[in-house]
């Protein structure tokens, strides 16, 4: 397997607080790989240092190769770092279509192009028609993304990731206020495209974690205490005494 | 069956045919009025490009037309007088070919363009408005102080620039002129709303944050359409001024904005052939009620305000609207 990203030895002190100790990490192509932890673990200290929101002590973050430990936020994004909830929203006036076609258009910046029809571009239409068969809003494409309802709304969101073609996706709690059946909808949205760009998701319904995630990270006060699949998550006893209360 | 489609071809015909009749029943007032619809639809069109699909409220596209009117202007004057324009690095005597004319024109546009899109898309909303209408009183008020060329009087052409040995003094002929100009320009702006670009300046329009995620730099897509909007409504300029064979600085004031604006919303704002519908409409009550009072623009602010308030898409809005409730 292929390493996507790949963090080594990342320490983070804040003041006389470790939130990050020691960390080693990485992300493989096809998997979905779940980073849990009890609050207060450094969670999002850790992904704010994926992202290049904050810097590290000291460490590397490898993507597919290349030390971006120093790289610019915005750097990070344009070598493929795709993130769910830094999508802020969708254009409620276009349709389902045009918000994907219109992540195309930034992709391959054509935006210059004012001379071909919409309609003549070859490249986007069986694309984007694979990307909305996966993130199963085909048969709306016509619809305004003004009418779509919350979970229809993230669906797109994950589309419009999807078209910028990222190396991998980050989804901080993508799961958050969706109903149940929803839920389930979207554990079916993730194992399809996982295969196609691996997934780091960070999420709290352990439901979720446990039956989409390839891998389970840990990590606890910083460190993380135990790495593997969810049966050997589940029976490990240091994660069960740290995080599922029970020894 | 009414279709946006449908009106905008109805609307192209028509105008068309009246001129020919106009022309075989002799009159020549007619033909006059309908050249001057087609050069204020040409006008709007190019303010409708960012104000229709980009949502960017300029209050100064008088500028991009009257600085068209004034280059096409001065080159004519100097052709005609045989008066040196430029003696440095080559002798230039201006022109009266009306190619020469338009390349100028939209040269200059699209330069002037460029300088009053850069400050001013900095700012949005309010500021946006002030800042466009700043640069146009500017150059208004640059034009009257400016003597050499006549100043708050303006300064007559005595005739029209020439084209392919075209009699352009014969009306009719003026007017096929303006009515390919039409063509063009409706064709290059169709084209360019239904292109990647023309999606990214809708986009633009709602969300700029949602645009930048994507990749895409919003203030590059809006500098560029407002520079397209510039030379489109400079072209304008161009030919109004040969129609009347009269430049003044009133082609510069904030009035002539200010109906551009005017158009665009009674025909129907954002849709491509809009600002024909409004002007064909404008024109027609101005001629109507304009022979019964020198007030008449009491009545069309009675219609603006109902535009606004009952029919948001303008006259094409409303008929798709009607049509729909039948």
């Amino acid at each position: 397997m292929n390493k996507i990203l790949k963090i080594v030895n990342l320490k983070k002190n804040f003041g006389a607080i470790t939130a990050s100790n020691d960390i080693n990490f990485c992300l493989e192509t096809g998997e979905i790989h779940a980073l849990i932890g009890p609050n207060g673990a450094g969670k999002s200290t850790l992904i704010k240092q994926i992202m290049g929101e904050i810097k590290q002590d000291s460490g590397e973050i490898i993507l597919s190769g290349i030390n971006i430990s120093n790289f610019k936020t915005e750097d990070r994004i344009h070598l493929g770092f795709a993130r769910s909830f830094q999508i802020t929203d969708v254009i409620l006036d276009f349709t389902i279509f045009q918000n994907v076609l219109l992540a195309k258009i930034g992709k391959e910046k054509t935006f210059y192009n004012f001379y071909s029809s919409l309609d003549s571009i070859e490249f986007s239409f069986e694309e984007i028609k694979s990307i909305l068969i996966k993130i199963d809003l085909w048969d709306k494409k016509e619809t305004a993304a003004s009418l779509l309802s919350h979970g229809e709304r993230r669906q797109l969101e994950i589309g419009i990731a999807l078209a910028l073609d990222p190396k991998l996706i980050l989804l901080d709690e993508p799961m958050a206020g969706l109903s149940l059946d929803k839920i389930e909808k979207m554990k079916v949205i993730f194992n399809q495209i996982k295969n196609d760009v691996p997934i780091l998701l960070i999420e709290h319904n352990m439901d979720v974690v446990f039956s989409i995630a390839d891998r389970i990270s840990v990590l606890v006060n910083g460190k993380i205490i135990a790495s593997g699949s969810s049966s050997e998550i589940k029976s490990n006893l240091d994660v069960r005494k740290a995080y599922l209360g029970t020894a | 069956m009414i279709s946006e489609k449908n009106i905008s071809y109805i609307s192209l015909i028509s105008i068309f045919l009246i001129a020919i009749f106009s022309e075989y029943f002799n009159e020549p007032y007619l033909i006059t009025l309908l050249s001057r619809i087609i050069i204020f639809s040409i006008a709007a069109i190019g303010l409708n490009l960012v104000l229709g699909f980009g949502n960017l409220i300029s209050f100064g596209h008088a500028a991009f037309f009257g600085l068209g009117g004034y280059v096409s202007g001065i080159l004519a004057i100097h052709a005609f007088n045989s008066e040196l324009l430029i003696s440095w690095p080559f002798l230039f005597n201006g022109s009266n070919n009306s190619i020469i004319i338009w390349l100028f024109t939209i040269f200059f546009c699209s330069l002037l363009a460029l300088l009053v899109g850069v400050f001013s898309l900095r700012t949005s909303g309010v500021y946006f408005i002030m800042i466009t209408l700043a640069f146009a009183q500017m150059l208004y008020y640059f034009a009257i102080s400016w003597p050499s060329y006549g100043g708050e009087d303006g300064f007559s052409i005595y005739v029209r620039s020439t084209l392919f040995g075209i009699n352009t003094m014969k009306g009719i002929n003026f007017f096929f002129i303006c009515f390919f100009w039409l063509l063009i320009i409706l064709f290059i702006t169709s084209k360019i709303v239904n292109s990647p670009f023309g999606l990214a300046l809708r986009a633009t329009r709602f969300n700029l944050t949602r645009v930048r995620s994507v990749g895409i730099n919003p203030f590059r897509i809006q500098l560029l359409a407002f520079v397209l909007s510039g030379a489109i409504t400079g072209i304008a300029g161009s030919l109004y001024v040969d129609l009347n064979r009269f430049v003044s600085p009133s082609l510069l004031s904030w009035q002539m904005s200010g109906e551009f604006i005017v158009f665009i919303l009674i025909g129907g704002l954002g849709r491509i052939y809009g600002p024909l519908i409004g002007a064909a409409f404008f024109v027609a009550f101005e001629q109507f009620f304009g022979s019964y009072t020198e007030h008449w623009q009491i009545f069309l602010g009675i219609i603006i305000i109902s535009t606004v308030l009952f029919a948001k898409g303008g006259i094409i809005g409303f008929m798709l609207k009607y049509q729909k409730n039948e």
